[in-house]
């Protein structure tokens, strides 16, 4: 122990709070305890042998899209789910501190859900692996009167909304939701819960017996079919579902993240009418956008 | 500096039927303030009012030229106090210094220079540096007891309060926290409750004594141990009038209590003094109960 240090003075008084660069300091925080996570790091690395393993077994073909947007969806978003239920769910032990501190809930709230970037930013990752690979070994397309597995005949305007809503929005969205069930059910077991409601009621309307509106009407819309060759069991080429555009399905799960936010931010009493009206601003857009897409 | 920080006014606070805190009235100034009490006596209640963790239910509370009633006055509290409470848990994952610097963003220190460097000035006060860098959860109860302390000593607050800082610590850390908190009270308001009567002789010159709810006693230290004056007497044996009587190390006894004409007296202590303080009033509130 040095005795200067005692006498020293704090290096600054706390300055004149800044809103937004206190936001920004917890949100980087937060973005740290995320990607330090061990239901994080963990599907990282189950991520990135299993892409690369696709790419190496089908002889220099890329990664197949469907088992590619689903591996996402998976590890990032399912998993996700839990880490972020976990970091808003970690100071619920310490809440007799941290209830007296001067940033306050909703801002904590609110960096938890920057904080969910990061697994949006591994679904980009893996999606843009996937485009990679997939641009310099193309799949090898057996003769079909199908396209080809890597979307061959469709247009970039369809293929990329389609496969960002699948992956990286579904990575953001999984995680988002873990922040919402934590902030309104503030207790251990709800993240279990959470996940198993979230599994199941995502897998229902997936099912590819189904229409098109109630394909859509899911967290994680399944916008693409797979066609296999009866005699070889290979997928021989993967196809949009008819009737769903992709681009405005995009929008539409883009408005279920940002109504995932505002429902986190309602627990707490402040900004309550900008946040209702945010609120009925998304579900207005998230309405068109479902109309759009199957228009 | 004479001036009030803290008041308290007629300030009550009930679970249920129960009353934790009745008519409380207290003017704090800067300096440090012992508050004594039994278990259950409503220290916990009364500092967590204070910490803006809890609203009274009756009076009036002012604290650093805020009301904690309102948000905007809680806000403005909780960015001048640091608070120690009775009990917490901490988040997994963190390090000791990792801890205390998420901490110190929710301090609103955003800038991640000044805070690293708030940071380890705080983890040197409490002589934590050599554990800073392990997990949260490898630490010993007492380095834990330390870590709490250190969040609150982040930024210089204006107020303190320590809701039974000392527990788990060792006499060596006890009196390097003496240092740190004497230091503190130079400025700040620091109000501190203890079980231990050591803690409030060394440290304070103000002590405050909570029974049932009430204050019992609040004024100058040295003002209570007098009250003690011609109470504390040594003897061969426990005497039967009495209130309290040990066998010391010398194999004497120290009674405490009203003693007899020829009794050996000897100087009283503040513990002796808060023994008499607690002891008389049940015994006076018997005698109402009786009547
Ligand atoms: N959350 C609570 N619910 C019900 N009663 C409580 C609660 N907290 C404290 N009390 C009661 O209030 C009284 C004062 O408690 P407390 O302030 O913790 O005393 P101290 O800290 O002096 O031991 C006690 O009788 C205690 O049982
Ligand atoms: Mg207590």
């Amino acid at each position: 122990m040095s005795a200067g240090l005692i006498h020293a003075e704090s290096p600054a008084p706390a300055a004149v709070a800044d809103g937004r660069a206190t936001l920004l300091a917890l949100a980087r925080a937060d973005a740290r305890r995320y990607v330090r996570h061990p239901l994080f790091v963990l599907p990282c690395a189950v991520v990135l042998v299993m892409v690369v393993a696709s790419v190496v077994q089908r002889d220099g073909g890329g990664t197949d899209p469907m088992f590619g947007t689903m591996m996402i969806a998976f590890f990032f978003g399912v998993f996700g789910f839990l880490v972020a239920h976990r970091l808003t769910n970690s100071m619920l032990r310490t809440r007799e501190l941290a209830g007296v501190l001067p940033v306050g809930r909703q801002v904590r709230t609110l960096s938890l859900c920057l904080a969910c970037l990061v697994s949006a930013a591994a679904g980009t990752a893996t999606v843009g692996f996937m485009l990679v690979t997939a641009a310099f070994w193309p799949p090898d397309g057996e003769p079909s009167s199908l396209p080809v597995a890597w979307f061959g005949d469709y247009p970039a305007s369809t293929v990329l909304p389609a496969l960002i809503a699948m992956g990286p929005v579904a990575a953001l969205g999984g995680p988002l939701l873990g922040v919402v069930v934590a902030r309104w059910m503030p207790f251990r077991g709800s993240g279990l819960l959470g996940v198993v409601v979230l599994v199941v009621a995502t897998a229902i309307p997936a099912s590819d017996s189904r229409g098109s509106d109630i394909r859509l009407a899911s967290a994680w819309p399944v916008l693409m079919d797979e066609h296999v060759d009866p005699d070889t069991e290979q997928i021989i080429s993967t196809t949009f579902v008819p009737g769903i555009t992709p681009g405005w399905a995009l929008g539409w799960v883009l408005c279920l993240c940002g109504l995932a936010v505002v429902a986190a931010l309602l627990r707490d009493p402040q900004h309550r009418r900008p946040l209702l009206f945010a609120g009925a601003g998304l579900t207005l857009a998230a309405a068109a956008c479902y109309a759009l897409a199957l228009a | 500096m004479n001036t009030t920080t803290v008041a308290l006014t007629d300030v009550g606070k009930s679970y249920g039927r129960a009353d934790a805190l009745s008519d409380v009235t207290l003017a704090l100034r800067p300096g440090i303030t012992g508050l004594l009490g039994p278990n259950g006596a409503g220290k916990t209640t009364m500092l967590r009012i204070l910490a803006t963790a809890l609203a009274a239910d009756r009076g009036t509370v002012e604290v650093l030229g805020s009301d904690p009633g309102t948000a905007t006055g809680r806000t403005a509290v909780r960015r001048r106090l640091g608070y120690v409470p009775q009990e917490t848990g901490f988040p997994r994952g963190f390090t000791a210094f990792s801890f205390l610097d998420y901490l110190a963003i929710l301090k609103e220190w955003s800038d991640a220079e000044t805070r690293h460097a708030e940071v380890r000035r705080v983890v040197e006060l409490v002589d934590l540096t050599d554990v800073a860098p392990k997990r949260v959860s490898a630490l010993s109860g007492g380095q834990r007891r330390r870590l709490v302390l250190a969040q609150a000593m982040i930024g210089q607050p204006d107020l303190l309060v320590l809701d039974e800082p000392t527990t788990g610590l060792d006499p060596a850390q006890r009196g390097r926290l003496r240092d740190v908190l004497g230091r503190a009270g130079e400025s700040a308001t620091v109000l501190i409750s203890t079980h231990q009567t050591e803690d409030v002789a060394a440290l304070c010159e103000r002590v405050v004594v909570l029974d049932g709810g009430r204050v019992l006693f609040d004024g100058a230290v040295t003002d209570l141990v007098r009250q003690a004056t011609g109470r504390v007497w040594m003897a061969d044996d426990r005497h039967p009038a009495a209130q309290h009587a040990w066998r010391t190390g010398t194999g004497r006894v120290r009674n405490v209590g009203d003693p007899p004409p020829d009794a050996e007296l000897i100087e009283p202590d503040l513990e002796d003094a808060y023994l008499l303080l607690v002891g008389d009033a049940a015994h006076d509130a018997g005698l109402e109960a009786v009547s």
